[in-house]
């Protein structure tokens, strides 16, 4: 491929501008600002369009090189191609990427369609365009950093077949995504979340336990009851008390201890008035004053006659056996008159024993009487003994009983409440001691809640986590598949482009320094070496001169990569020697000059410059060259 | 009669608790509580009726009182409470023995309670949901049975519904409700202010927002029953949470820079408020140079979630084209021909990381 010529209608600066291009070397000389880089940017817009998308903070490509005068913006080009001559015409006013395609035949423009047209640029991509062919300022202005860029591209075209592009970096670059994203990833949720999710179920079904029931309402309420049982029965025991202090005050101002001294009380009342009344009874009796009396005259009687007859008798010669004439019988005197007196004795005897015992009688009244009197006067304040005072006693008595049994029947009752009241108060003690209980096992219960709570909210905050986890591992997955992916591809680039690459290079090294390096090696791990007739050199202790023309041979047997398919694309230098020396510019002019005149076919180059110098090496080489002023 | 009608309290919530603003979102569930008290106390409130969930879980003595307290400043609103699913009945649930004050009652039997009010003239039905579930249709139509003798009431049915939302239950619930039976039934458990049936059967939503899953407005509903002829006068929602959650989903294209992207964000959410919580999503392709980089939003809004599914704008088959001999062609041209160029695959991410990483590191010698 070869340019011909072209034709600037309106490009930046440019307005109808046209230029034609020689065969072989073309030095397009222009000051700064005459507008070298909107030549060269023409060039790649006729060969690839205008790019619209901004570049950072730049305007785009398109909006950069919108014409400063005229209507029109865009023009033509023509180029020698395998296919012959082309034309290409372009209306950027229509788009960034407006295209005509013509083929020129006997001065005919014939259009192109289909698979000719889609081959356009002869196979030429821009992005080789941009990296290979186009040839612009080394970025190295150190020997340094020129080795090392050489180093780069020479492992960048080995690993990924472009100069620019870059395996180390690229998965350097995917290693460091994939590190900020292992940082954000929690390693510890899925484990975190699972021993929380554990101690959950576990709480749960702590929680559920019997144990944890609420029974407090329970006692609660029981232990209302027992307060109000308690104080209802306090009131009662106080009661009873107050009923039994006053049954035993009144039973002991009466002189009553028990039911047995109210028997005793009775016993000695009725038995005094039985006595009483006995007494009073026989005292009464008329009878027994008669008998006594009869007796007593009896004896009398009897005593004197019996006295007489014992005179008569003793008085009588017959003495004992003196008759006496009586009631027609008679009767010996003495024996009668003893049988007499011993009658009137035993009459007076009589007498005499009837009376004592009357007066006994007598005695045992009166004793009956004070006695009961007392006992009546003490109980009814009177001591007149008689059947109703007797029978108000009994009553009263019979009362005393009933307050006897009242009373025992409290105290009874007393000692059962205070007996339930014990009780009652250990059970209300042992109900509140419950309750307490049951309040402590709450506390332990609502510090289990609480923790239950916070777990659950800290398991949601790692499910999270987990589900956030998840998305940035499929996000790691697709990154360490790219790799995988980049290191097989850039094994295959190595196994057949690299291995090219490096003869080739090898090749043009010899050529270009003059056999002074006869090959490059490039080791596995990317180590490249310089071959100086037999010893091995690292690209650091080449000089710089020499440097810049291996590294010339390196990127021009990348462009022969281009190449394979028999095709010879343009060079074009865009001010790549600018910084150079004198002497490093010569040898670089050398090379190029290799490269035009290599193969069969001359090679179109194309250099853009600010200097002089270029016109002047090669008119003192006697190159054969074109110069276009701009 | 004027009543409140509250639902899905969900004290104790602590949403976003990774958050900077977690505990100011943790405290705003009782602060928007606070709100409702002033609320009741502003219009002279007679009832107030919380239908499940004041708490979003099994509640403790602690919070008990505390909520205990802030009703007992009403002592003019009657304050009947349910529970819910978060806050169900338990055999070991402290409330059980809680002495509430006397204007609160918090549902206990295991069916239902009837709270008579004559000074409101009105009697409460109310279920609260127990271990182990309760039947719900089964107990509404006993209520009904129940309600028929309360002639002359203004009568209220509430509960928890832990099948909100779903429809057909709603639809069979509303008709077992019935149209005569209740002056309003005041149901808990959907996350937004919804009427089954317009003025009459309603759930005021979550009182403050939970989630993404609670979008929207909060608050409670106002209502204002004749006592005269037990019909709804007037029922509205009031707004009272402060917090909303907001989803912003914004798709770019590849003319979208990144900084205009978060501009026009920074907007929208200055515009719908600081106070409010946001989840950012943004779709589309984009320059693969233009990471949208929101997380700096984070810094100034709340923002729970951001996710940028946005693509590289790479145009695989003009870059195919653009390098046929280098890594990125062959990697492009692997993938193609494996037919892994599914959106969304892991092949296809793979390869958007890969010529993301070849591009990104690409020596960029033509530019100078």
């Amino acid at each position: 491929m070869k340019l011909k010529s072209l034709y600037i209608d309106g490009f930046g600066k440019f307005h109808n501008k046209s230029i034609e291009f020689g065969d072989g070397i073309n030095l397009i000389y222009g000051k700064n600002e005459a507008g070298k880089s909107t030549l060269h940017t023409f060039i790649k817009a006729m060969l690839f369009g205008l790019s619209e998308s901004p570049k950072g903070r730049e305007s785009s490509e398109y909006e950069k090189y919108e014409p400063w005068t005229g209507e029109t913006y865009g023009g033509s080009m023509e180029l020698y191609t395998s296919d012959g001559l082309l034309r290409i015409e372009r209306d950027f006013k229509k788009g960034p990427r407006d295209l005509k395609l013509f083929t020129i035949r006997e001065g005919q423009k014939i259009p192109m369609q289909g698979a000719e047209a889609a081959n356009f640029p002869e196979g030429l991509t821009e992005n080789a365009y941009k990296n290979t062919i186009s040839i612009g300022q080394l970025k190295a202005r150190t020997e340094k950093g020129m080795a090392r860029e050489f180093k780069d591209t020479v492992k960048n075209l080995n690993t990924t077949g472009s100069s620019e592009l870059s395996y180390d970096r690229a998965i350097e670059y995917l290693e460091k995504k994939e590190k900020a994203i292992d940082e954000s990833i929690d390693e510890d949720a899925a484990i975190n979340y699972s021993r929380r999710m554990g101690r959950i179920r576990n709480l749960e079904r702590e929680l559920s336990e019997p144990k944890y029931e609420n029974r407090i309402p329970v006692y609660t309420e029981l232990r209302d009851k027992m307060k109000d049982r308690l104080s209802e029965l306090t009131k009662r025991r106080e009661e009873l008390v107050l009923k039994t202090e006053r049954a035993e005050d009144i039973l002991k101002q009466n002189g009553f201890t028990d039911e047995a001294s109210i028997d005793e009380c009775e016993k000695k009342a009725e038995g005094a008035f039985s006595e009483y009344r006995a007494c009073e009874r026989a005292l009464k009796k008329k009878a027994a004053k008669a008998a006594a009396f009869i007796f007593a005259v009896i004896g009398i009687a009897s005593c004197t006659l019996g006295a007489y007859l014992m005179f008569l008798s003793l008085t009588s010669p017959e003495g004992f056996y003196t008759p006496v004439y009586a009631v027609g019988r008679s009767f010996p005197a003495g024996i009668n008159g003893i049988i007499f007196c011993a009658a009137g004795l035993l009459s007076l005897i009589i007498f005499l024993m009837i009376f004592m015992g009357r007066r006994k009688r007598r005695r045992r009244y009166d004793l009956a009487a004070s006695s009961l009197a007392k006992i009546l006067a003490a109980h009814t304040g009177n001591g007149d003994i008689n059947e109703e005072a007797m029978s108000s006693l009994r009553e009263r008595l019979q009362e005393f009983r009933k307050l006897i049994k009242a009373l025992r029947e409290s105290e009874e009752e007393l000692s059962s409440v205070k007996d339930e009241l014990i009780k009652l108060h250990e059970n209300h003690d042992s109900c509140l001691e419950i309750i307490g209980k049951e309040e402590k096992v709450r506390a332990e219960l609502e510090d289990k809640l609480t923790e239950l709570n916070n777990l659950k909210c800290e398991a949601e905050e790692l499910k999270r986590t987990i589900d956030k986890n998840n998305t940035l591992r499929e996000n790691r997955d697709a990154i360490e598949l790219a790799k995988e992916n980049l290191g097989a591809l850039s094994q295959r680039i190595r196994n057949s482009v690299g291995i090219y690459l490096n003869r080739e290079a090898g090749k043009l090294i010899k050529s270009i320094t003059g056999g002074a390096y006869d090959s490059m090696d490039v080791s596995d791990d990317m180590d490249i070496f310089l071959n100086a007739g037999g010893r091995m050199i690292t690209p650091e202790r080449v000089s710089a001169g020499t440097m810049d023309q291996i590294y010339l041979a390196l990127r021009l047997s990348a462009v022969r990569l281009l190449e394979r398919q028999g095709r010879t694309y343009p060079l074009i230098f865009d001010d790549s020697f600018a910084l150079y020396d004198d002497e490093r510019l010569e040898l670089s002019l050398k090379a190029v000059r290799d490269m035009e005149k290599e193969g069969e076919k001359r090679r179109q180059i194309i250099i853009f410059t600010c200097h002089r110098r270029e016109e002047s090496i090669l008119k003192r080489e006697e190159a054969d060259f074109k110069i276009i002023n701009m | 009669m004027r009543f409140i009608h509250a639902g899905d309290i969900n004290i104790g919530a602590k949403p976003d608790s990774d958050k900077r603003w977690g505990k100011e979102r943790a405290e705003e569930f009782k602060d928007t509580l606070k709100k409702v008290v002033d609320k009741a106390k502003e219009i002279d409130c007679d009832l107030l009726l919380i239908s499940g969930n004041l708490f979003c879980h099994q509640p403790v003595t602690k919070e008990l009182y505390d909520i205990n307290l802030l009703f007992s400043t009403i002592p003019a609103t009657r304050v009947i409470i349910t529970a819910g699913s978060s806050d169900r009945l338990r055999k070991n649930s402290s409330v059980l023995d809680f002495k509430w004050s006397s204007n609160v009652s918090f549902v206990l039997s295991e069916s239902y309670d009837r709270i008579n009010i004559p000074s409101l003239h009105t009697v409460v039905y109310a279920i609260s949901l127990r271990e182990g579930g309760s039947d719900i249709s089964e107990l509404v139509k006993e209520i009904k049975a129940e309600a028929k003798k309360d002639s002359g009431y203004t009568d209220i049915l509430m509960f928890f519904n832990e099948r909100h939302g779903d429809e057909a239950y709603e639809r069979e619930l509303t008709e077992l409700i019935g149209a005569q039976s209740f002056s309003y039934t005041a149901l808990g458990g959907a996350e937004s202010f919804r009427e089954l049936e317009r003025g009459r059967i309603a759930y005021p939503g979550f009182l403050t927002a939970m989630d993404m899953h609670t979008t929207g407005e909060h608050g409670v509903i106002v209502g204002d029953i004749s006592s005269a002829t037990g019909k709804m006068i007037g029922l509205e929602f009031v707004k009272l949470a402060d917090t909303c959650y907001i989803p912003i989903s914004v798709e770019i294209n590849e003319r979208v820079k990144a900084a205009e992207l978060r501009e026009r964000l920074e907007a929208e959410m200055d515009k719908r408020g600081r106070n409010n919580i946001y989840k950012l999503r943004v779709t589309g392709k984009r320059v693969p140079e233009e990471e949208p980089e929101l997380e700096a939003l984070r810094d100034r809004f709340k923002i729970v979630e951001i996710s940028d599914e946005t693509e590289p704008q790479y145009d695989f088959s003009k870059l195919f084209s653009e390098h046929p001999d280098d890594i990125i062609g062959f990697y492009i041209s692997s993938v193609m021909k494996n037919g892994d160029e599914e959106k969304g695959s892991l092949e296809r991410r793979a390869m958007h990381y890969a010529v993301d990483a070849l591009l990104a590191t690409e020596r960029k010698r033509s530019q100078s």
